[in-house]
């Protein structure tokens, strides 16, 4: 039989004030919308929504917070957290949630929806369509489609396509890429629009950063190398049309590849600019492509024409001063 | 019957019910009712005092028991779910030996093992790792949780480490002054709390004078528990235990889904404990067919007994509630919906309650006892805020360690230090999105406000639940015993990844 062994606080002399280095405040965005939200629908109650409002306002609350001006009842909450920013990270979050900038201001798209989705643009075939469907059970290269169809979630934010394109392709491998298990959704493994931003990810851009400006292909590539697959990213501007064709018709035929598309969606004659969403079948009598659109909330999967695919994807990115392109995706 | 699935303990242990007899107390056992028999649910087996003394071996061991009939490998004390009631009186002095009879710790627990994130500085058991996630899972100590003990030496110090094969002799001076209620024992080695109690190391501790309980009125102690059902290699892996939507078998009395039988008009005293780790478990006596009048919380009598609808149980809270059958019939006993921060439970069947018809109301009541004096605002030394918070760190558990005052617990940092004979008023503010029932040692606390709103009532507890995203102010009288004990979240997944805290009263 063993003694009990006292640990070390029963043995400790007092210590008062000597705590170890506390770590560095960890407040960002994703810390402010635990409780305020990720959609501008308020999850807590008491917890206002902070979407939207006058960054002007939202400046001063955090100042009031900081200060002290406003405390006691609920508002201690606000400034215990207030109270680790500093002047410039106030501003930068005030920014972030108000109006100026605001990442969730809803376009009024409804009726584009409509004009486009019944075919006034007759360039585009949409999936929800007698042509759509018949084109899916026609193609030749139409896997894709039954694998990553359904994992595909609608982007969280305007700027979230690239992330929830990376996580429905991700996802489709299933148990062939080694998944992260959110706490939520134990033991099931799953990637999640959050936890692609995994410590290298959120080193190439920070959670904030692609709410704000999304990714580039450049980036996508990046963010993939980190999550357990092997991408190469595909430009337009190095390729040509046919050269791009093949490239999607090889992911498309291969079971352990997968293709992201990015390309301007203004170009394809749909409300939008920049966009990303996962290739999911070739249609070889229309020469089109099948586009699984994550803003499903927008436009419902559209068959594009190769021809006209290609100049949406030599479209060059601001952000990048590149053109777009492909992310071919392979399993290792 | 199918909601008779009893417990089956294998091989021969000291939880035989009604193993031991009454001396001394005038309360009958449930059988003098024709109670806790077939077909209702019994009490845990019971060890009481003798002459001043009560003495105890409690030893916890890892072995199967069948719960919802399935085979679940737990740790429990004396191979019973839970471990035996232990009735004292004030006064009395419990005499403890805790021999830990559960296996050797592997060396490092799998998932862990190949971190690259743990240094020297990070260990805090014999294959400790760190402050932040569960370790050394057979390691243990004891607590006695609510209980206005020394935390000191052998008695309520829970910074007493017991290894496997080890034993340690505890000695309890319960005072003379002790509130009169409902406690509980379970352990208390940080690093091992979740696993240990969310597999059903736990027990009640009943403190009560001889005349507590008249004649004619029947006892039922009611030890809810909420073990999780997976099997014994998921359950050592603490990814399932840190989750929230792990699957939780709720059981009474180790009971899964029984039924508890009282006739229209009886009474019952149904001392309530929410023995467990994580959930949650709001309960509703009227839609059990029942009238409730509380008697007293976490241990501390009201001063006057209070009808009530409904309790919300936080893991640790006792309650002692007087029922009488109101409607009869067979009623669900349902853990209410409840939000749990962002994420919304379910209702859960429980147990079934019977009311039968054709009893009396025998208008009795277990006898009046001591409150203690509300603390005034004249009395309060000192104000604090306690800063509940998360962060990431890549050694706990999905990447989720838990802060008080922008730490993870610490063993040698002192930020709570009252003096003794002071009272003082502690704001917990809390910066997460999630809900943490704050736990104190060795003093109650009266609640004076949550969010900011005053509590007219100002109820004693030891374990109350701080809001999400919001703030609960307590008043607390540190009295008796100077010494070291902590404060932290009974949701004991949060206090394994480091939402504890020490407290110092100073002499
Ligand atoms: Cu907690």
């Amino acid at each position: 039989m063993s003694l009990p062994r006292p640990t070390l606080p029963a043995l400790a002399l007092v210590v008062l004030g000597a705590s170890p280095a506390l770590a560095a405040p960890q407040v960002d965005a994703q810390t402010c919308l635990s409780c305020h939200s990720v959609d501008g629908v308020a999850q807590i109650d008491h917890i206002p929504i902070i979407h939207g409002q006058s960054q002007t306002y939202l400046r001063n609350a955090l100042h009031a917070y900081k200060s002290g001006q406003r405390s006691g009842g609920t508002a201690d909450v606000m400034q215990a957290i207030a109270q680790q920013l500093s002047d410039a990270e106030i501003d930068r979050l005030a920014e972030f949630f108000g109006t100026e900038a605001s990442v969730v201001s809803a376009a009024p798209v409804t009726h584009l929806v409509k004009a486009s989705a019944e075919g006034a643009d007759d360039r585009l075939v949409y999936l929800t369509t007698e042509e759509g469907g018949a084109r899916v059970v026609q193609s030749r290269f139409n896997h894709d489609y039954f694998r990553v169809a359904p994992y595909l979630e609608s982007e969280k934010f305007l700027t979230f396509c690239s992330i929830a394109s990376m996580a429905a392709v991700l996802n489709s491998y299933e148990d062939a890429v080694q998944r992260p298990i959110d706490p939520k959704r134990y033991p099931y493994p799953y990637f999640t629009q959050e936890n692609l931003f995994n410590a290298a990810n959120q080193q190439v851009k920070s959670f904030e950063g692609v709410v704000t400006d999304g990714l580039t292909l450049d980036e996508i590539g990046q963010y993939l190398t980190h999550l357990d697959v092997q991408p190469t990213t595909v430009f337009a501007d190095e390729n040509d049309e046919a050269q791009m064709r093949s490239v999607i018709l090889d992911g498309l035929s291969d079971p352990n590849s997968r293709v992201i598309l990015n390309y301007n969606r203004g170009i394809v004659g749909q409300d939008g600019e920049g966009h990303v969403s996962p290739i999911a079948a070739y249609h070889e009598p229309s020469d089109s492509v099948l586009v699984l659109d994550v803003a499903g909330y927008k436009y419902p999967p559209a068959w594009i024409p190769m021809p006209l695919l290609y100049k949406a994807m030599l479209d060059k990115d601001s952000a990048s001063n590149r053109s777009r392109g492909l992310a071919l995706v392979r399993t290792f | 019957m199918h909601n008779r699935r009893q417990i089956l303990a294998l091989g021969a242990g000291g939880a035989a019910l009604g193993a031991v007899a009454a001396v001394g107390w005038s309360g009958d056992a449930l059988a003098g009712f024709g109670l806790g028999g077939p077909g209702d649910l019994a009490n845990p087996a019971e060890i009481r005092s003798e002459a001043g003394v009560l003495r105890a071996t409690l030893r916890p061991t890892l072995s199967q028991a069948l719960v919802d009939d399935k085979p679940r490998k737990l740790r429990r004390y004396n191979r019973g779910l839970p471990g035996p009631t232990l009735r004292v009186h004030p006064g009395d002095v419990m005499e403890i030996r805790l021999e830990n009879g559960l296996p050797q710790n592997p060396l490092a627990l799998p998932e862990l093992a190949d971190s690259p994130f743990l240094s020297a500085a990070d260990l805090c058991g014999p294959q400790g790792m760190g402050h932040v996630a569960p370790h050394d899972l057979n390691t243990t100590n004891l607590h006695f949780h609510g209980m206005h003990v020394s935390p000191k030496g052998a008695s309520d110090n829970v910074f007493l480490t017991v290894e496997p094969g080890g034993a340690f002799n505890y000695r309890v001076q319960i005072p003379q002054n002790h509130p009169v209620g409902s406690f509980w024992y379970h352990p208390h080695w940080h690093g091992s709390v979740a696993a240990q109690i969310g597999s059903g190391m736990a027990g009640l501790i009943l403190v009560e004078p001889e005349d507590y309980l008249p004649a004619g009125l029947p006892e039922r102690q009611i030890v809810i528990q909420t073990v999780i059902g997976s099997d014994a290699a998921a359950f050592d892996d603490p990814r399932q235990f840190m989750s929230l939507g792990a699957p939780r078998i709720f059981t009474l009395n180790g009971q899964y889904r029984p039924t508890l039988r009282l006739r229209q008009g009886e009474r019952q005293f149904w001392r309530m404990l929410l023995a467990n780790d994580f959930q949650f478990c709001p309960l509703n006596f009227k839609a059990m067919g029942l009238g409730a009048i509380l008697v007293g919380r976490d241990g501390i009598p009201l001063h006057e007994p209070k009808p009530v609808n409904s309790l919300l149980l936080s893991p640790g809270n006792r309650f002692d509630v007087v029922v009488e059958g109101l409607a009869p019939g067979l009623h669900d006993m349902e853990r209410q919906p409840y939000r749990h921060g962002l994420v919304d439970l379910d209702a859960r069947t429980i147990a079934q309650v019977h009311v039968e018809p054709g009893g009396a109301s025998s208008g009795l009541m277990p006898a009046p006892a001591a409150t203690p004096p509300d603390i005034t605002d004249a009395e309060i030394s000192r104000k604090r805020r306690v800063v509940l918070g998360e962060r990431k760190d890549p050694r706990a558990i999905f990447d989720t360690a838990f802060t008080i005052d922008g730490q993870s617990y610490d063993p040698d940092t002192w930020h709570l230090t009252p003096k003794l004979d002071t009272a003082e008023e502690w704001t917990f503010v809390n910066t997460t999105a999630y809900p943490h029932p704050m736990h104190i040692h060795i003093n109650p606390f009266q609640v004076v406000a949550i969010n900011g709103k005053p509590v007219a009532e100002r109820p004693w507890h030891d374990t109350f639940v701080v809001p999400a995203a919001g703030t609960l102010t307590i008043r607390s009288r540190f009295e008796d015993f100077d010494g070291d004990f902590v404060t932290h979240c009974h949701i004991l997944p949060h206090e394994d990844a480091g939402m504890m805290m020490n407290v110092r009263i100073l002499p």
